[in-house]
């Protein structure tokens, strides 16, 4: 009687969404925890991987299309191009798999899985994220711990995605480079250095915040694979448990959550439009 | 630009010639295929071993001459597995591309076309499906109709369809509103005739071009759908599912999960080498250089 | 006689395309002195823009390329051989441009006060001092540059994007970012011509009358002999690559020499010839990939001769200060 399941359809809705406003997400039948604890707990897990791996990302994939467009048709262009198609195309677990096996279990320098060595004390949770705590509350096996564990999956979840990055900003920088005020840029006496990054780079910075806004929700929505593969704690890991159990309170949940962090991360993306081109701030 | 020009072809023909890694993608992909279709054709018979019976003298070995690509934990050769699983994605992938492009291309040709009230509705239905990553769809689809390869490529195609639709719609726009649409309707042609004489051929085009990328990222998600146990089941030799079914042998015997992994590598590779370099081919800008 | 401010030996400039070579620059001679404006006039395609360009090395060079034997001398030095990083010292505070289309010119996320402290920056690095001054230092000088440009109020404007301004605010700001660097030459492409008539006349008179205030030379390039008349002290005429006529500006409206220059002059409609039929040079401008052999006027040109066919005139001083590339003379 409790989950009202006997109710008509819309009735049971009803009470969902009264009981999701409340706070209310409903218990899982598998843990018997409430499914609103278990998102509080793996969320932030997800988050904290998803946050590391989009700055490897980018960071790796931002300067290399830079240099591509830069030194177009050369044959570090093609090399680029080519390895990013690569990796793009690469299925998640082909990547996780061959990361695990090289450096888990043959060269045995990181831990398989998980996100923290269960012998180390947790730092204590100021804001959820491990390596912040740590680092917050000095404890640097902590730190060290934390880190070694969000090596692998942070890594294979970059390299799957730097190569779109790196594929978008050539292009989006080869479109620049065309433009005017590159031109009027150089006719200033302007060193090529400040061409290239002042100039340049903002003007193409629109095409990389959209292709970054759509890995990192991408990434939030759990990188499933990854997160199945290297055992991390994370909402993506979660939904599909819940879904090979039928877990279904645990699965409407997930959903939940990754519907309204795809809105949130979107609305973030449309304040970065703003910030990088003056042009769109007026509407 | 219309797709069925003579010297539209060649020119194009040559160009792809001229990339040679397009074209490597290009002759591994119509291998793929061939393979593929002669598997469903002749079943096993062309299989060094049978892919579903289990051996348990023969476990776990490692690739030899006598097993290419080693045995998994039943003793079935992995070679043969890989072989025989090939068509199976290959057929997710084209059905669901290609009743995606038709069914999702027409509806957004007509959308764009007809403007309005329609092409409201079904940019809203679509924009709700491109919200959520294809993936994520695919799995809360086939939760709800259950697990199986032929599921899975259901699931698949409830999802997938709304791109093709955004596509068409997108160029059914450009095309209504250039110059020869209306001079269609000045020679008093209705819509319907209008539409599939006119919007649809030059819809085709980008389609097709954005279908064989397309083809690479069915597989992927198809792949990952098994990966997880929602798509094949087993016995059935997919790769996904055989990635799944050797993670747990992984640092024994990693030849049952890395190897069907590389050959989606390998599939997904070729197709998208081809495709990139078939849509170069098309756009009028870069064949200048 | 002072040695000019810039000599253009011979310049050849070629881009490969995919339906052939074009000879954009078919060996140009040309001399800018100092404090002296020099129109550059000629019709759409006959490469005053490309020249323009190549003085700075603003082609770009893969499928541009300046052939051997080209010199460009600014104050002495063959900038043409120059490496990137050595050219880019000469460019903004030796020689400087700006733009026709000053909407595309300007970096739109940039505020314009931004974008020319970016030039004063520049000078100040390159000019001995050892002291940077004070962010507020030069900004003042921002405003004294948009002053200069007859902008009414320099605050307001140095922190505005390019967008929020109209054209003719947008050209002052393009030549105030182009003379903050106090180049000693700018290079002006068809500064006027994409903007309205009244402020057509608004920037050229502008221009005049900084060339009273600013110690710079101008080559200014415009497809107008309008606008020359206004504004220039020689000018040169430009057909198919080449310079065919060279001289003071009063002299070549009273006297033209080359046919090409008479054909030109002809053709402008004047209100004295109401009435009249607009006289037209017969015939089209040459193919750049192929261009006709010898004089590469005379398919037009009715004073043709036999070896104008053959043989192509060379740039030669007929009479003192005057140039003209002719058989007949």
């Amino acid at each position: 009687m409790r989950y009202h399941l006997n109710d008509p359809v819309y009735l049971q809705y009803y009470y969902y969404v009264r009981g999701l406003l409340s706070g209310d997400w409903g218990i899982s039948p598998v843990s018997g925890q409430p499914v609103l604890d278990n998102l509080s707990a793996f969320f932030p897990a997800t988050l904290e991987l998803a946050l590391f791996s989009i700055i490897i990302a980018a960071v790796l994939g931002i300067p290399m299309g830079v240099y591509a467009a830069v030194h177009q048709d050369k044959s570090i262009d093609h090399i680029v191009r080519l390895f990013s198609l690569g990796t793009y195309c690469a299925p998640p677990f082909l990547m996780a798999l061959l990361l695990q096996l090289v450096f888990c279990y043959w060269l045995k320098i990181f831990p398989t899985g998980g996100r923290y060595d269960p012998f180390i004390q947790e730092p204590a949770r100021i804001t959820g994220f491990l390596i912040l705590d740590s680092m917050l509350t000095g404890n640097f096996q902590a730190l060290s711990a934390a880190l070694v564990h969000i090596a692998l999956p942070a890594l294979s979840l970059a390299l799957i995605t730097f190569g779109l990055i790196a594929r978008i900003t050539r292009s989006s920088m080869l479109e620049v480079l065309r433009q005017d005020y590159v031109r009027t840029a150089r006719s200033k006496g302007l060193p090529e250095r400040l061409v290239i990054f002042k100039h340049a780079l903002r003007n193409g910075m629109t095409s990389v915040v959209t292709v970054l806004a759509l890995l990192f929700a991408f990434m939030l929505s759990g990188a499933i694979v990854i997160e199945y593969i290297f055992n991390w704690p994370g909402i993506g890991r979660y939904a599909v448990q819940s879904i090979l159990a039928l877990d279904l309170p645990s699965v409407m949940g997930t959903t939940l959550v990754f519907t309204v962090s795809i809105v949130v991360v979107n609305l973030l993306a449309d304040i970065g439009y703003a910030a990088l081109d003056p042009r769109i701030r007026l509407d | 630009m219309s797709l069925f020009d003579k010297s539209e072809l060649r020119l194009t023909g040559r160009f792809l010639l001229k990339n040679k890694l397009s074209l490597a993608g290009g002759v591994i992909a119509a291998s793929y295929l061939v393979l593929a279709l002669l598997i469903s054709l002749f079943g096993d018979r062309l299989l060094p071993y049978n892919p579903y019976v289990q051996n348990f003298a023969q476990t776990l070995l490692p690739p030899s001459p006598s097993h290419f690509f080693g045995t998994d934990d039943l003793g079935r050769d992995i070679f043969s597995r890989i072989v025989a699983g090939a068509p199976l994605d290959a057929q997710i992938a084209f059905i669901v591309v290609l009743v995606s492009l038709s069914l999702g291309g027409s509806l957004g040709a007509f959308a764009g076309y007809l403007g309005g009230h329609v092409e409201e509705v079904v940019m809203r239905v679509t924009d709700v499906f491109l919200s959520f990553p294809a993936l994520v769809l695919a799995m809360a689809v086939a939760i709800a109709i259950g697990p199986g390869l032929n599921h899975s490529m259901m699931a698949l195609l409830v999802v997938w369809w709304p791109w093709y639709a955004r596509i068409a719609r997108g160029e059914a726009l450009t095309i209504k509103n250039s110059q020869y649409m209306e001079a269609a309707h000045a020679a008093g042609l209705k819509d319907i005739q209008v539409v599939i004489r006119h919007v649809l051929p030059n819809v085709l085009m980008p389609l097709l071009v954005y279908a064989t990328l397309d083809i690479s990222n069915v597989v992927l998600t198809g792949s990952v759908l098994s990966f997880i146990g929602l798509g094949a089941q087993p016995p059935t030799p997919e790769w996904g599912r055989m990635v799944f079914d050797g993670e747990d042998y992984l640092s024994t015997a990693w030849w049952m999960s890395i190897l069907p992994a590389l050959a989606i590598f390998i599939v997904v590779l070729a197709f998208s080498l081809f495709g990139d370099g078939l849509r170069d081919a098309f756009d009028p800008k870069l064949r200048r250089r | 006689m002072p040695s000019p401010l810039l000599s253009m030996h011979n310049v050849r400039l070629e881009f490969s395309t995919e339906q052939g070579i074009v000879h954009a620059l078919r060996g140009i001679d040309l001399e800018v002195g100092r404090d002296e404006v020099i129109g550059l006039v000629g019709e759409s395609g006959c490469g005053k823009t490309v020249l323009g360009l190549s003085i700075l090395g603003l082609n770009p060079t893969p499928p541009a390329r300046l052939l051997e034997g080209s010199r460009i001398l600014f104050m002495g030095r063959d900038i043409a051989q120059l490496t990137r990083n050595e050219l880019a010292l000469v460019r903004g505070t030796g020689i400087s441009m700006i733009f026709q289309e000053p909407a595309t010119s300007l970096n739109p996320v940039y505020t314009i006060g931004d974008q020319i402290t970016e030039s004063i920056k520049l000078r100040i690095q390159r000019s001995e001092k050892t002291s940077s001054p004070s962010s507020s230092r030069i900004d003042e000088q921002v405003y004294e540059a948009l002053r200069l440009v007859k902008i009414a109020d320099p605050e307001r404007v140095a922190h505005r994007y390019p967008h929020e301004l109209s054209g003719g605010m947008k050209q002052r700001a393009m030549i105030a970012m182009a003379l903050a660097a106090k180049p000693s030459m700018l290079v002006a492409d068809e500064p006027t011509t994409a903007l309205d008539v009244t402020i057509q006349a608004q920037i050229l008179r502008l221009m005049r009358d900084l060339m009273n205030e600013v110690k710079a030379s101008i080559l200014f390039i415009t497809h107008d002999l309008g606008v020359i008349a206004e504004i220039a002290d020689r000018v040169a005429v430009m057909y198919a690559g080449r310079i065919v006529e060279e001289s003071r500006v009063e002299e070549l409206f009273e006297g033209p020499l080359h046919p090409y220059t008479q054909g030109l002059l002809a053709s402008l409609p004047r209100l004295s010839d109401l009435g009249k039929e607009i006289q037209q040079l017969p015939g089209s401008v040459p193919d750049a990939i192929d261009p006709p052999q010898g004089c590469s006027f005379h398919p037009r040109c009715k004073f043709a001769m036999d070896h104008c066919r053959t043989i192509q005139p060379e740039l030669k001083e007929v009479q003192p200060g005057r140039k003209v590339a002719c058989h007949l003379y």
